[in-house]
């Protein structure tokens, strides 16, 4: 037998050696790889979800931060909206009387001029336009106040009314008043007058709060009107009675 | 008419089911399993003793394979790729049976030794030869003999110096060689 070289022989006849695994050998391995992979799934989730959760928390944390200086900015801007706009709206219309004026003078403007006294115009148009809206609404909150003023004066008169009616009542039954009746009676009409006002405005506040604040405003003038009004009835009811002795 | 043929290249439908397989395909990783487990599971049974042991270290292997596959790059072949982390995973058995002893002594031979034998072996007894070794010799001359590393991949891979992969190649092909002659007067009667 001729001889065989030793290494190079194992080398092929292993290499071309096969092995059948067993059965069982890729379920296992199918099992290994299912918990293999899954936990480095959920890990990834749990990654993505935390950090999705703290970016939330950083935008809401930086948008409740911002929102006041947003509030006073455009509170800012505004105002210095208005203030540019009045003093636009008077630059305007200087501008446009000066053009008026120069046109009236010279005829012979180029076009760029009349372009832009045109557009002047325009912005001046509706400068006075938004100007006498706001006339409007002034004239309508004007009306309003107006309104309720007489509203009040009118309860405030039936009220002195009801009390010299009630200091008559009084005069005819006891002959004497006291100062504590008047004041108790005076009181009464305060807080009555306090009330309707509170309805009037119909607004959901504290209303003891209100109540105090409106006696607090009532001026001294209702009292005096009523003591006027108690004091001329008290003579006519005084000479009517000494008329009658007499 | 003539009928209409596709013939689709191997290594392009091997790409194909690296890709599915990459995407945790498990159908595309079942016949990716099946079509190298038995060349891989020689790889593994030429170092590790046991059949069903070795089968462990396949699986070990291939499990490695499946997590790892999106870092094959293509360059080399891809049995290759996987081949190498059989070897690697074998090696890894082998130590923590802690079966992988290395002789301190380093004998560098002078002179080349006779590399023929006069019998044609099957390979079940060449098995047997190899499982005679101890895991040192065995594992140095498997990965030098029949899967090509150099002795520098040798030394790097096992943590040892290029004198001693040497030496242990030394001693390996010195019992093989008085294996064979055994083996020859117990089959042929002859010395």
């Amino acid at each position: 037998m001729a001889p065989i070289n030793f290494e190079k022989d194992i080398k092929e006849k292993v290499n071309n050696r096969r092995l059948e695994p067993s059965k069982k050998a890729w379920d296992n391995l199918s099992h290994q790889l299912d918990v293999e992979i899954s936990p480095r799934h959920n890990t990834r989730y749990w990654r993505i979800g935390l950090a999705a959760s703290v970016a939330a928390f950083l935008f809401y944390i930086v948008s409740h931060k911002q929102e006041p200086f947003i509030d006073s900015n455009k509170i800012i801007s505004q105002e210095v909206l208005t203030e540019v706009e009045q003093h636009n709206i008077i630059e305007v219309a200087d501008t446009v009387k000066n053009d008026q004026e120069a046109s009236s003078v010279n005829h012979d403007n180029t076009l760029s001029l009349i372009t832009t006294s045109e557009t002047e115009i325009h912005v001046t148009t509706i400068t006075q336009s938004s100007l006498n809206n706001q006339e409007q609404t002034h004239t309508k909150v004007k009306n309003l106040n107006e309104d309720v003023l007489q509203e009040r004066s009118i309860i405030e008169e039936q009220k002195i009314k009801s009390i010299v009616a009630q200091v008559e009542i009084l005069a005819s039954n006891k002959q004497v008043v006291t100062d504590a009746d008047i004041e108790a009676l005076l009181k009464a009409a305060e807080q009555d007058i306090a009330l309707s006002r509170l309805n009037n405005e119909q607004q959901s506040v504290d209303a003891n709060a209100l109540l105090q604040e409106v006696e607090e405003e009532l001026d001294q003038s209702f009292r005096t009107r009523v003591f006027e009004a108690i004091k001329a009835k008290y003579n006519t009811v005084k000479t009517a009675v000494a008329q009658r002795n007499e | 008419m003539k009928p209409f043929l596709k013939v689709i290249p191997l290594h392009k439908k091997e790409s194909v089911l690296i890709q599915k397989a990459i995407k945790q395909n498990r159908e595309a990783q079942r016949i990716l399993f099946d079509l190298y487990a038995p060349q891989m599971l020689s790889v593994c049974r030429t170092y590790v003793k046991d059949i069903q042991h070795a089968e462990e270290v396949m699986l070990n292997g291939f499990l490695k394979v499946f997590s790892h596959l999106k870092n094959y790059r293509s360059e080399g072949s891809f049995e290759g790729w996987v081949r190498r982390i059989m070897v690697r995973e074998s090696i890894s058995f082998i130590r923590k049976q802690k079966q992988l002893v290395f002789s301190v002594e380093e004998i560098i031979p002078n002179k080349e030794q006779p590399n023929t034998i006069e019998a044609d072996l099957q390979v079940v007894e060449i098995q047997q030869l190899i499982d005679m070794l101890p895991d040192g010799y065995k594992v140095v001359f498997v990965m030098y003999a029949i899967e090509g590393y150099k002795h520098c991949e040798i030394a790097s891979l096992l943590h040892i110096t290029e004198g001693t992969s040497k030496s242990q190649l030394y001693k390996a092909r010195k019992m093989l060689q008085k294996g064979v002659k055994k083996l020859n007067t117990v089959n042929y009667g002859t010395n």
